[in-house]
């Protein structure tokens, strides 16, 4: 077994995958094929890489092997396809949806700071309790609905951050503020993650070694149990924190980008940060 | 500036001010700018002592063997140098510039909290004292400025000296978190009309970006503190391995406090840079965008990568090249700045002030100081140069390379604006020169020392090829920085007294403070010239030629809206952030040392399953959680209009939370009745010291709701809304919600 054969060979598209992404594409194309854009080259990324994320050799050893490839493939379907996704909306379509009532009401108790932050970070914590963590290693449906989890969680955590219609956003300030303390909680995860002894997940200590990975990974990568959960956990801490650094670094440079008028008017809509009226007429005051 | 339109006046009147002349004016002053001027001259003075002491050492070190200093008492003056220069020095300096600044720079009339920043002020003058009676109380501490476990510990430090430590860093710690909100709070709410936050001088974004550093940051070092001396007086067992605490933990939790330090000690400087240059190169800043992003990104950076301190502990392969490619990162926002400022520089036409002198061998030297910095992110470099004079040089080429020469370009920058007269150009010219040729030949050749393998802290050393030579050069060095640092002091004092007048703006300098009279007078600003970009002062002096006409993303002067929280209510939320991280601390010790979760042969097993009580305890919890709907009922009654049922709801909150303390009291002396205390193993230390705080916590809380019940008595409140109760509230649902998460920890999850 040779890191080449296991990059060609650990491929396999689960029926519940291929059929999701499917109908993702299929949903995408139908409600926007009057007036294609730009914009869906996000969101097809956004599915290719959730495709990525089940059906790569990243999937196969995750499910068996490594914690750390198991990571990896979280942290894709938290933290990339979601953004990736709603990014992918075009502007129009979004305001079709919030024209129903009831829709704009759940939109609106989701976009709470409070509701999505402990949405986004909460699954983070919940799967990743052991008993959890080994229960969806266990049994496929767990597993398959604690991905989709993921994937709501994503959106509604990543909704007010990057979503089409600037109602729907947070000031820059704002947002800046709440992707940071959504990086130290989640690094204070992966830190949790990282120095915990290696006997967390239990698969991981021995794997049933059905397609003979085993020995490449341990003898020709080098890696031991107690290395493969201290990189799991450092993948959340270090660059999982990355991904949310470079969502603060757009929002800045967005917030810069704009000209004052967009600036001014988030500030009649009374957000922190921006600019207040100067008398137009000088000399007079008051 | 006479012809500058006019902003309207205050409805109500300032108050008339009778005297800003004599001593006790400046003992009980709130004015930002009498502040600033104490922090400058209390950190100057402290730089003076701390520099001695670098002298003392260099002596020591002048040639191999040497005897002047006893080993005890070269401890002793390392761990002072360092321990004063970054507590007492350099971070209060920076603390300093942005109180006189800040205000004046976004047209304030003065911080957002005047008081609470004289507290932060003379919380640091007392954590001085604290820390400088060490000498006279039995002895300095001798540690070093990080005071590794299990050295610091009383078994290995039996004076009292790491207890002073300790105790003064926690009194200047409480202080610069204080600092923190106010500068945050300042710069949210107190900005002129027209001073959105993208227009923000440079200098005042940066201190912005620091204050949050520094109330996510400071708590860490805060709750460390705290357990070592939970350690050192009360015999608990966080940080001895010999009892089953980790040594390394305190490495953890020191790094994670002191890499966003770094930071909190630079980013400011960069400010101050951000300012020098453009005036004294005739151009506007060259990318403001991304100086100021890339300032996010490295404050971001900073709590990520503590653990680039420790790869010579043993962290292990993955710990080792995730923070080697980690912190290699921090040179792309770093490296961005420096270019930025260098283009500033490109086609300017620039005056050679001492200021600008001082701005551009900060560039070098900066630089310099950051490369060695990147080649500790290469762990084998790093192995191999750890605890050596190379590490010296790099933090000396950072601190005073970077921050200090931008101190002193700032000083010589803003003297005329603070004192109303220009400091010499020719004493200052002597002074960069002596300090440039002082500062490379003290730290430059210890970089060839450290590389020679010269260890730090120890108090002499061999007579080796070349190292005998290479020292004498360093205190030649250093003895040519006294003379440098002497011949400012003089400019200071002699400037003060016979220096040109200034006028109101002697550099041709763009940004507000410039527009008042030099000094300003106590209320800062007459009037204001409009704000329509980030230079008004260029738009009223080139009316023909303003910037908010030719940058597109500047024009317009429309829209409303005033901030919506109350100045107070953020004072509280950050206030509450900041102690959010110091419970985290002492959550994460508790967890650290329980439940085999990270220790799998644990000689301490918990026996939290064997003495808790949680079904009482839980009573006691529903009481706490109780309280805080009755104290959210008193603010919906405030708003409805009922005055009885507010006083009524505030009563039963006081009730609640007493018979949640009474319960912890029984709990306490039932437990101490079993004799697990806190000196009896690692549960003792862990649960009484976080229970403890959540106790005093909640009787802090307490004493806030009982004197608020007190004026409801009185009828102080009239509605529909009162900021005290909203605040309180806050404070309360937060003492709460810490509690559950202490309850599910400790009662729930650890006897499992």
């Amino acid at each position: 077994m040779t890191t080449w054969r296991l990059l060609t060979t650990a491929w396999d598209g689960e029926p519940s995958v291929l059929i999701g992404c499917t109908a993702l594409v299929a949903g995408y194309v139908a409600m926007t094929r009057r007036r294609p854009s730009r914009q869906a080259w996000y969101y097809f990324v956004g599915v290719v890489v959730l495709l990525f994320a089940q059906c790569s050799p990243l999937d196969t050893l995750g499910d068996t092997y490594l914690f750390s490839a198991h990571m990896i493939q979280h942290l894709l379907l938290l933290l990339i396809v979601p953004p990736l996704l709603i990014l992918g909306l075009p502007a129009w379509l979004v305001e079709q949806w919030l024209g129903s009532p009831r829709v704009r009401v759940v939109e609106r108790v989701l976009r709470q700071p409070a509701v999505a932050w402990l949405l986004g970070i909460g699954a983070m914590y919940l799967w990743h309790i052991p008993a959890l963590y080994n229960a969806t290693l266990a049994h496929a449906d767990i597993h398959i609905g604690e991905h989709l989890c993921f994937l709501i969680t994503g959106v509604i955590f990543w909704w007010p951050v990057c979503a089409p219609l600037p109602t729907s956003r947070y000031a820059p300030l704002a947002a800046m503020l709440y992707l940071f303390t959504a990086a130290v909680a989640s690094s204070l995860l992966g830190i949790i993650l990282t120095f915990a002894s290696p006997s967390l997940y239990a698969v991981y200590l021995h794997p049933v070694d059905t397609r003979g990975f085993l020995s490449l990974i341990r003898d020709g990568w080098g890696l031991s149990p107690a290395m493969d959960q201290q990189f799991g956990g450092l993948i959340m801490w270090v660059p999982g924190g990355l991904v949310y650094l470079c969502a603060i670094v757009g929002t800045f440079a967005c917030w810069q980008g704009e000209s004052d008028e967009e600036d001014e008017s988030r500030a009649a809509r009374g957000y922190v940060g921006s600019p207040r009226v100067v008398p137009s007429s000088s000399g007079e005051g008051t | 500036m006479a012809n500058v339109p006019l902003v309207p006046e205050l409805d109500t009147p300032l108050p008339k001010v009778e005297s800003d002349e004599g001593l006790l004016s400046w003992v009980a002053s709130v004015d930002h700018k009498q502040i600033g001027i104490m922090y400058l001259i209390a950190t100057l003075f402290f730089f003076v002592v701390g520099g001695l002491e670098a002298l003392l050492m260099r002596v020591q070190l002048a040639r191999p063997e040497n005897g002047f200093l006893s080993p005890a008492a070269y401890n002793q003056i390392f761990t002072m140098h360092g321990t004063t220069m970054v507590f007492l020095v350099v971070m209060p300096m920076l603390i300093g510039f942005g109180n006189y600044l800040v205000p004046l720079m976004i047209g304030a009339r003065d911080m957002a909290f005047p008081r609470l920043n004289a507290l932060s002020f003379w919380l640091l003058i007392f954590g001085g004292l604290l820390l400088y009676y060490s000498f006279i109380g039995g002895g300095a501490p001798d540690a070093g400025w990080f005071s590794y476990a299990p050295l610091s510990e009383r078994a290995f430090s039996f004076t009292s000296g790491l207890d002073y430590w300790a105790l003064g860093l926690l009194t200047t710690g409480i202080g610069t978190v204080l600092s923190g909100i106010n500068f945050i709070v300042t710069i949210l709410t107190q900005r002129a009309p027209g001073m959105g936050i993208r227009r923000l001088p440079l200098f005042v974004w940066m201190t912005f970006i620091n204050a949050m550093l520094i109330i996510f940051a400071l708590p860490i070092l805060n709750a460390s503190l705290v357990m070592l001396l939970a350690d050192r007086q009360l015999n608990a067992h966080f940080f001895t391995p010999a009892s089953g605490g980790s040594a390394v933990l305190w490495q953890h939790y020191f790094w994670g406090f002191g890499h966003p330090e770094v930071y909190i000690m630079v980013l400011p400087a960069f400010g101050i840079i951000s300012e020098v240059i453009p005036v004294f190169s005739r151009k506007p800043i060259y990318g403001y965008g991304f100086v100021a992003g890339s300032t996010v990104g490295i404050a971001f950076l900073s709590f990520a990568v503590w653990a680039h301190h420790m790869f010579a502990v043993g962290l292990g392969r993955p710990a080792d090249i995730i923070f080697a490619a980690g912190s290699m990162l921090i040179a792309v926002p770093t490296g961005i700045k420096i270019f930025n400022w260098v283009a500033t520089m490109w086609g300017g036409a620039i005056r050679f002030t001492t200021a600008m002198c001082f701005a551009m061998a900060f560039l070098i030297l900066f630089t310099i100081g950051g490369i060695s910095g990147v080649s500790f992110a290469v762990v084998p470099t790093d192995w191999q140069t750890t605890d050596t004079y190379y590490v010296v040089a790099h933090m000396h080429y950072v601190l005073f390379g970077g921050t200090l020469f931008a101190v002193f370009a700032g000083i010589y920058y803003w003297f005329p604006k603070v004192t109303g007269r220009m400091l010499s150009e020719v004493w200052g010219r002597w002074h960069f020169w002596w300090t440039f040729i002082g500062f490379n030949l003290t730290f430059g050749v210890q970089h060839i020392l450290g590389i020679l393998g010269m260890p730090r802290r120890v108090f002499t050393y061999p007579d080796l090829p070349w190292w005998g030579v290479l020292n004498l050069a360093s205190t030649i060095g250093a003895f040519i920085l006294a003379l440098s640092v002497a011949i400012f002091v003089w400019n200071l004092i002699a400037s003060l007294h016979h220096g040109a007048t200034a006028g109101d703006n002697p550099w041709q300098a763009w940004t507000l403070e410039w527009a008042t009279t030099s000094p300003p007078p106590i209320h800062n600003f007459d009037r204001l010239p409009p704000i329509r970009s980030r230079r008004p002062l260029w738009d009223v002096a080139h009316p023909e030629n303003p910037d908010w006409e030719r940058q597109t993303s500047q024009r317009g002067t429309a829209g409303t809206a005033e901030i919506g929280i109350d100045k107070n209510l953020q004072g509280t939320a950050l206030f509450l952030a900041s102690e959010a991280v110091f419970f985290v601390l002492l959550i994460l010790a508790f967890v650290y040392y329980h439940n085999n979760l990270f220790n799998e042969s644990s000689s301490s097993p918990s026996n939290a399953g064997r003495v808790l009580d949680p079904v009482k305890t839980g009573i006691y919890t529903v009481c706490l959680l109780a309280s805080s709907a009755t104290i959210w009922w008193a603010g919906r009654s405030l708003k409805r209009g009922n005055p009885t049922m507010m006083r009524l709801s505030l009563l039963a909150t006081v009730i609640l939370g007493a018979v949640f303390l009474f319960g912890q009291g029984r709990e306490y002396q039932r437990l101490i009745g079993e004799n697990v205390t806190i000196s009896r193993n690692l549960f003792g230390s862990t649960f009484f010291t976080l229970t403890g705080f959540h106790g005093f916590h909640v009787l802090m809380g307490l004493v806030a709701i009982a004197i608020l019940f007190g004026l409801a008595l009185r009828n102080t409140f009239k509605g529909p809304h009162s900021v005290a109760i909203e605040a309180v509230s806050l404070y309360w649902h937060f003492v709460d919600v810490v509690w559950i998460v202490i309850f599910a920890t400790i009662y729930l999850w650890a006897r499992v």
